[in-house]
């Protein structure tokens, strides 16, 4: 075998690991929006801003010498709260006009702390200072740091309390019943608008653990910084098929690894074109999702 | 005095072009019922359309009948990616459609950003200044007249009959998948042609000018008109490219509430006025929108 | 050769993943021809409709219009060759007046191009013209004349079920399906439906096929009824042979189902 071959299966095993890393956060992200999808069918552009409110609590906590293992709860509960005054105040009144008026509320509610974020905390980006010393460990030709390695770790574990948390708790057991058919469960006593509630919660506090873990990675957070990862974690919920928490965190970690490809092999100024394209593709060939199964529309 | 001017007539002239771009979703959206979140897309390959013709192709003959050919130029690239977006982007309906759109938006972008010849991220300069406000309103006009009597006639009942029961209008012998296309391409081409008046008009073009933000701000347009009114998007348009200047009369600071006050704006409408200022009806004037007798 | 039937469906099927909806239905319909479909909830009626008129695309088999295969056509395709429809769940153009409700059913028999439209050409003008007196014409016939510029949507139940069936006729059909008309209606309403349907079959001499839940509706007027169950067809014959066949009394009062459908 020809020397370039290896160099290039070390290269895309690089790109994988970084793929992977870069993929969990989406997947982190995606499992919110495809459980507020689940729930109550909407696409909840805000979502990505929980992302950013949990970077910028994130970099405050560490900022005041917090340890980690304080920062990810506090930050996940911080951000899961704003979320549940959102939806409170903003799309439990609007619940019942239709999917479209909903979106542009959702839009609006992003464009609000997109913008207000900047008003309050400046536009431009503050560094994120690490709280521990970065090391990169070398195996064969492929590298990977400490950084990554709790990236994918902690994600690995939220991803673990999810599943058990969905599938096996009396609360999991009720959102499963509201996603399902929400007259149905209200009529079997289950609180459904706590529980809408409550997936907001959730879908925000794991984007907000996603936003510190981002902030690790790239070492900076800025108000803007929601709107496109929050777009692609929406592209990797219906790459898996939106409303199935297992897709969300295929989506994204295909996702991850589809554009560090494209990113490596080709050129990077595509890396923000790789979504929608993979969007597009996935809309036309296989709406449902990877994991999906298709629907019509009821005549 | 003339200060003044040099400040009023280059409003003016944006608000004629937004007003265009706003008629144009406005059949997309408010007419034909398609949510469409990549206007910002059609407006940027109208625009850089016209500029490159300004730039690489242009003879030498008298600016208006450049402008007049850049705009056509504009038009028709524009109503091309509207075809190519929107053939397969119209078998989706609600969200997803606004999402796909939203995507190829956003892609147009970053191809822009990538291209050399266009300027690629450092902007496209130098084009050259031909828009006027005479022509800008000379296009307002013509498109006004074009959608009144579109809506009118039977195509226009077509596109309307899509938007409220796709189902039923098909089974009522509709080709509902030719209409909505059909409002696709021709919002696209209004766009294409706002974008060229808007190239010859700023002589600058910069990838950023076309942002989903900007998508965000035309669909404001028409829900505040109220969705599906034509003088309603008018209004619209009128409305917010004058406000942003009033809004930076009171000073700074307020300007750089702008955006906050827009996206409370479109929530505030949301919930409580989701039929915009005027609804589904018309404003009046000079009889334009006389229904025929019966 | 000429063709006697106006529609036939020659074994067709169904499927959702792995749910057969509609097993190999046959229906057969001459021209003046008023035929029932009945079955109970979920027997896949609707289904079956869907597949006449190109909304879903029968898995196997065909459904021919005069002889020719329209199993892979389009709705709107169907509509144009003469296919009309109502919905179960009357699917009007609420924010559209009673009026052009019918102008849309009824524009593509009269169609001017896309510029003409636009000049307002002469040609136009008069193509307009003959469609508005032809969709007034069917609005005096169903007693909407004086509502013609209603928006839909504000019409009561009973008259919208009524608009329904007159934006159906306005396509200028040979055949009409009517998807559960009686929906909702109470018995006064039942009757003067009863007498519509049977004044548009001798009116306008077309064939009619109807789904009803009310068996008194069907048996009243239709010349032959089929009957489905669990997406098969259990019973086909005149309304005095459906009524004394122990298929059909077991399909409707067999253990499992409820009496209500009665």
């Amino acid at each position: 075998m020809s020397q370039n071959f290896i160099y290039l299966c070390y290269d895309i095993l690089q790109y994988l690991v970084n793929g992977l890393a870069q993929g969990s956060i989406y997947a982190l992200v995606a499992l919110g929006y495809t459980m507020v999808y689940g729930i109550i069918k909407l696409i909840n552009f805000a979502h990505g801003e929980f992302y950013m409110i949990g970077a910028f609590i994130g970099l405050y906590l560490v900022s005041l010498k917090l340890p980690l293992y304080l920062v990810f709860p506090l930050a996940m509960i911080s951000s899961g709260l704003i979320a549940v005054i959102v939806e409170r105040l903003v799309y439990k009144p609007i619940r019942y006009a239709g999917k479209i008026p909903a979106l542009i509320t959702a839009l609006g509610a992003s464009l609000f702390f997109q913008f207000g974020g900047q008003l309050v905390i400046g536009a431009d980006s503050k560094s994120f200072e690490l709280p521990y010393q970065d090391k990169t460990y070398i195996l064969g030709e492929v590298s990977v740091t400490s950084t990554q390695l709790i990236i994918m770790g902690v994600t690995f574990f939220l991803m673990l309390f999810l599943w058990w948390l969905v599938k096996h708790t009396k609360i999991g057991k009720a959102m499963r019943a509201t996603s399902f058919n929400r007259d149905a469960a209200e009529l079997m006593g289950i609180n459904t608008d706590m529980i809408i509630s409550f997936t907001f919660f959730l879908g925000a506090s794991l984007a907000g653990a996603a936003g510190v873990l981002v902030g690790m990675y790239t070492n900076t957070v800025n108000p803007l910084m929601g709107m496109i990862p929050g777009l692609k974690a929406f592209i990797a919920a219906v790459l898996g098929g939106i409303g199935i928490i297992p897709g969300a965190v295929l989506g994204g970690l295909v996702l991850g690894v589809a554009e560090n490809l494209v990113v490596g092999l080709w050129v990077s100024t595509y890396r923000d074109a790789v979504a929608f394209a993979i969007l597009i593709l996935i809309l036309l060939f296989k709406p449902s999702g990877l994991l999906g199964r298709p629907t019509g529309e009821k005549v | 005095m003339s200060g003044f001017f040099d400040y009023l007539i280059p409003l003016l002239s944006n608000v004629g072009i937004f007003i265009i771009l706003a008629l144009g979703l406005n059949l997309i959206n408010g007419i034909c019922g398609q949510f469409s979140l990549g206007h910002a897309g059609f407006w940027a390959v109208g625009a850089y359309a016209a500029g490159a013709y300004g730039l690489y192709f242009a003879p030498e003959i008298p600016n208006f009948i450049n402008l007049f050919i850049s705009c056509l130029v504009g038009m028709i690239t524009s109503a091309l990616f509207g075809l190519a977006i929107g053939i397969p982007c119209l078998r989706l309906r609600g969200d997803y459609l606004a999402i796909a759109t939203l995507g190829f938006g956003e892609i147009i972008r970053i191809v822009i950003m990538n291209t050399d010849k266009l300027g690629g991220p450092r902007g496209m300069t130098n084009i050259p200044h031909w828009t006027n406000i005479f022509w800008v309103y000379a296009w307002v006009i013509l498109f006004i007249f074009i959608i009144v009597n579109f809506l009118k006639g039977p195509h226009g009942r077509a596109m309307i009959s899509v938007r409220e029961d796709e189902i039923a209008s098909e089974s009522m012998g509709i080709n509902t998948f030719k209409y909505k296309t059909m409002a696709v391409v021709i919002g696209a081409a209004m766009a294409g042609v706002a974008g060229a008046l808007f190239a010859h008009g700023q002589q600058f073009l910069h990838p950023n000018n076309f942002t989903f933000m900007w998508s965000v701000i035309i669909l404001l347009m028409i829900i505040l008109g109220g969705l599906g009114s034509v003088t309603g998007a008018i209004l619209g348009a009128i409305i917010l490219t004058i406000l942003p200047e009033l809004l930076r009369f009171m000073g700074t600071t307020i300007a750089e509430w702008r955006m906050v006050i827009y996206s409370l704006l479109l929530i505030a409408l949301m919930l409580w006025r989701p039929s915009g200022i005027l609804g589904k009806r018309e404003i009046n004037l000079l009889g334009l929108f006389k229904k025929g007798k019966t | 050769m000429s063709h006697p039937y106006i529609l036939e469906a020659d074994q067709i099927t169904m499927k959702f993943g792995g749910l057969t909806a509609v097993n190999k239905l046959s229906l057969k319909i001459l021209p003046g021809d008023l035929v029932g479909l009945i079955g109970p909830n979920g027997a896949g009626k609707t289904t079956a409709f869907n597949m006449l008129t190109g909304i879903y695309h029968p898995t196997e088999g065909e459904v021919r219009l005069l002889g020719e295969n329209i199993s892979k056509l389009r709705p709107y395709q169907i509509t144009k060759r003469g296919v009309a429809r109502t919905f179960q769940n009357i699917r009007l153009f609420k924010e559209m007046t009673v009026l052009e409700n019918l102008l849309v059913a009824g524009q593509s028999t009269y169609q001017s191009g896309l510029i003409s439209s636009i000049l307002k050409t002469s040609q136009f003008k008069k193509n307009e013209e003959a469609l508005r007196n032809h969709c007034l014409e069917l609005l005096k016939i169903f007693k909407l004349e004086k509502k013609s510029q209603f928006l839909s949507k504000n019409l009561p139940y009973g008259e919208q079920r009524r608009l329904e069936i007159a934006r159906a006729m306005a396509t200028s059909p040979q055949l009409l399906l009517l998807d559960e008309p009686a929906a909702g209606m109470n018995p006064q309403e039942t009757k003067e439906l009863t007498e519509l349907i049977r004044f548009i079959r001798n009116h306008f001499k077309m064939a009619i096929l109807l789904i009803e839940h009310d068996m008194g509706l069907v048996m009243d007027v239709c010349d032959r009824i089929s009957v489905l169950d669990y997406g098969e067809l259990i019973a086909y014959g005149n309304p005095k042979e459906i009524q004394n066949n122990p298929k059909v009394i077991e399909a409707y009062l067999g253990p499992k189902e409820e009496e209500k459908d009665l």
